[in-house]
């Protein structure tokens, strides 16, 4: 079994690309997505194209000694991807972002700490998907995630897409995993703060998730007051996010924005001559 | 063009277009005589005016000024112009940028006798960009050259990239100023290949962070600071960044050290077709890739080019 060291080390609000070329590779990850999940007392949904939900409720039970019992309470539920991603033979990613949603809002009243997902979408070369319409879905998606209630993995088939649309794929998801060994590539975990309002952004922001970022920044926009985004976890950032940084400030107009960040942080957005706008306000913090 | 009288050839109120004049001299006096005219003009006009200049020269230009040196901008040009390719975009545009709807006047001297070989072309190229920048803007840039200690070389090329030239109180028209854009051109040289054990890393999209990773432990084996291991850093991680979205999705990268610097050398099969690349900041905030290659030359000692239809190298030098 590999890549358990990932699986465990996800958290709620984590949204991560899974290049998923062996679907023999699937059940194994599968349970160790599953096992990491209901340890954690999340409540765990697998969405299942291939192997079939079927097949894979009986590798679960066979090998998974928790799986039995979570699969009876509920806590472990096995879908078919068709339920959730075409239910009537036709991709429409509003109206999965809306299903996603209400499973995240079921698991919450059911009292879990948050829900994790893992989504087959590998069927998406076969159900004439392109790769450009399922890019901007992820890009919503993040949305789902960024409230730091559920975390999602998702499948895919690289080879189901040109390059360039794979990599506007990748990107719209803040964290990928690296095909050939399942290591980590760069990635985000991005998620809202309440308490002060605003994002906390960690990781690493280059071309791999910009479209991503750009997306959870957009979340940051309407919200109401002063608000905080907290850079200090952000261990490397491109230019171009760093421009995306101050953006959020200008897009929220008069209410004000303040960015806390690492005094490096700080002096490349002078060096970039982005750094002085007067909706921003920047704060120099260390790592937490 | 008519020479001018020593009375206004540094003052004209109604001067709504780019000079940028080689001033020619011989030891510190006539740098002096040439320099303070001009700066004390610009004062007496109002306009913003910045000295950008080695140490020494920007000493004596100090103490010339008395209590007036406060009223100009003073930097030595061997930190703030120490990478050529930033001159534009750090110094010259900055300042510019900084005083909207004026006429800024800029004593820029990028070219001193410390000058190595390996700076000398990207220095030449700076000059001759200048005059493309900063076409149709209201600004006047002077820049001083050694006569005594300069290769004779270099005030050839001043020639070919001021249109014009003053030497004491005389001015005139350069007789052999050129095409900025063909004379940077002639200074887009291959590059001498590497040497042959200095490792090669691959750039690819989904290898980004690995390589990130890969060159500051090289960078960090290399003793390079840990502030300027972050800063190559990034600058390698914006050429990766262009090489996977502009220059077919696949490159390179190299790395090495000579007796003075950290040398990283990315190659690609692209073609870098704009020369101000990396020299005009974006305006705004908007993210856009245009910063990309500004902060490349924002944070290295020095950055070479060779580019050519299907084959792009750039290099990184960054001393350590």
């Amino acid at each position: 079994m590999r890549g358990s060291a990932i699986w465990h080390g996800l958290a709620l609000g984590d949204h991560v690309c899974v290049p998923t070329a062996e679907v023999s590779d699937q059940p194994a990850m599968l349970h160790e997505f599953a096992d990491a999940g209901l340890r954690e007392g999340q409540k765990v949904l697998l969405a299942t194209s291939r192997p079939a939900p079927s097949a894979l409720v009986d590798a679960l039970r066979a090998k998974l000694p928790g799986a039995p019992d979570a699969l009876a309470h509920g806590q472990l539920v096995v879908s078919d991807a068709a339920d959730i991603y075409f239910p009537d033979g036709r991709f429409d990613p509003e109206r999965t972002l809306r299903t996603l949603a209400a499973e995240i809002d079921l698991a919450e009243r059911e009292g879990y700490p948050g829900l994790r997902i893992s989504g087959d979408l590998t069927w998406a070369a076969a159900h004439g998907v392109d790769g450009r319409l399922l890019a901007d879905y992820e890009t919503r998606a993040n949305l789902l995630f960024v409230g730091g209630r559920a975390l999602g993995v998702c499948h895919y088939d690289p080879r189901q897409f040109a390059s360039t649309a794979w990599q506007e794929l990748v990107a719209a998801h803040p964290a990928s995993l690296r095909p050939a060994t399942q290591t980590p590539v760069s990635g985000l975990r991005c998620v809202l703060t309440v308490a002060p309002t605003g994002l906390a952004v960690d990781g690493e922001a280059d071309l791999s998730n910009r479209a991503a970022l750009s997306s959870v920044l957009s979340a940051v926009v309407p919200m109401p007051g002063r608000c905080v985004i907290d850079a200090t976890g952000l261990r490397f950032a491109d230019a171009y996010a760093m421009s995306s940084l101050v953006d959020v400030a200008v897009a929220r107009g008069d209410r004000p924005t303040t960015l806390v960040c690492s005094p490096r942080l700080a002096r490349l957005l002078d060096l970039l001559d982005v750094g002085r706008v007067p909706a921003l306000s920047l704060r120099i913090g260390t790592a937490r | 063009m008519i020479p001018h009288t020593a009375e206004n050839r540094f003052s004209n109120p109604d001067a709504q277009h780019f000079d940028h004049p080689a001033l020619l001299y011989r030891g510190i006096d006539e740098y002096l005589a040439g320099t303070l005219p001009f700066i004390r003009a610009g004062l007496d006009a109002g306009d913003p005016v910045l000295v950008a200049v080695p140490g020494a020269n920007l000493a004596a230009i100090r103490a010339a000024l008395g209590d007036d040196a406060s009223r100009v901008r003073l930097d030595d040009m061997t930190v703030a112009g120490r990478n050529p390719g930033r001159i534009i975009p750090g110094v010259l545009l900055a300042f510019a940028r900084a005083h909207p709807g004026r006429r800024p006047r800029i004593i820029g001297e990028p070219i001193w006798p410390g000058r190595s070989e390996l700076e000398y072309p990207a220095c030449a190229q700076h000059e001759a960009l200048i005059n493309a920048a900063f076409a149709g803007r209201n600004a006047e840039i002077l820049c001083p050259y050694d006569l005594a200690d300069l290769d004779q070389r270099a005030i050839d090329d001043a020639y070919r990239t001021h249109p014009t030239l003053a030497m004491g109180a005389r001015r005139w028209a350069s007789p052999r100023y050129g095409d900025p854009l063909a004379v940077a051109a002639d200074f887009n040289r291959p590059l001498p290949p590497p040497p042959g054990h200095a490792p090669t890393l691959p750039v690819t999209f989904d290898g980004l962070s690995a390589l990130r990773h890969a060159v500051a432990r090289y960078a960090t084996t290399a003793g390079l600071p840990d502030d300027r291991v972050e800063d190559l850093v990034l600058a390698v991680g914006e050429l990766a960044a262009n090489t996977v979205e502009h220059a077919g999705g696949t490159g390179s990268v190299t790395l090495w050290t000579d007796e003075e610097h950290l040398v990283c050398q990315v190659s690609d099969g692209g073609h870098l077709t704009d020369p101000l690349a990396g020299r005009i900041p974006p305006a705004g905030t908007a993210a856009t890739g245009g910063r990309g290659l500004v902060i490349v030359n924002q944070l290295c000692d020095l950055v070479r080019v060779h580019t050519r239809p299907g084959a792009t190298t750039v290099r990184l030098y960054l001393r350590r």
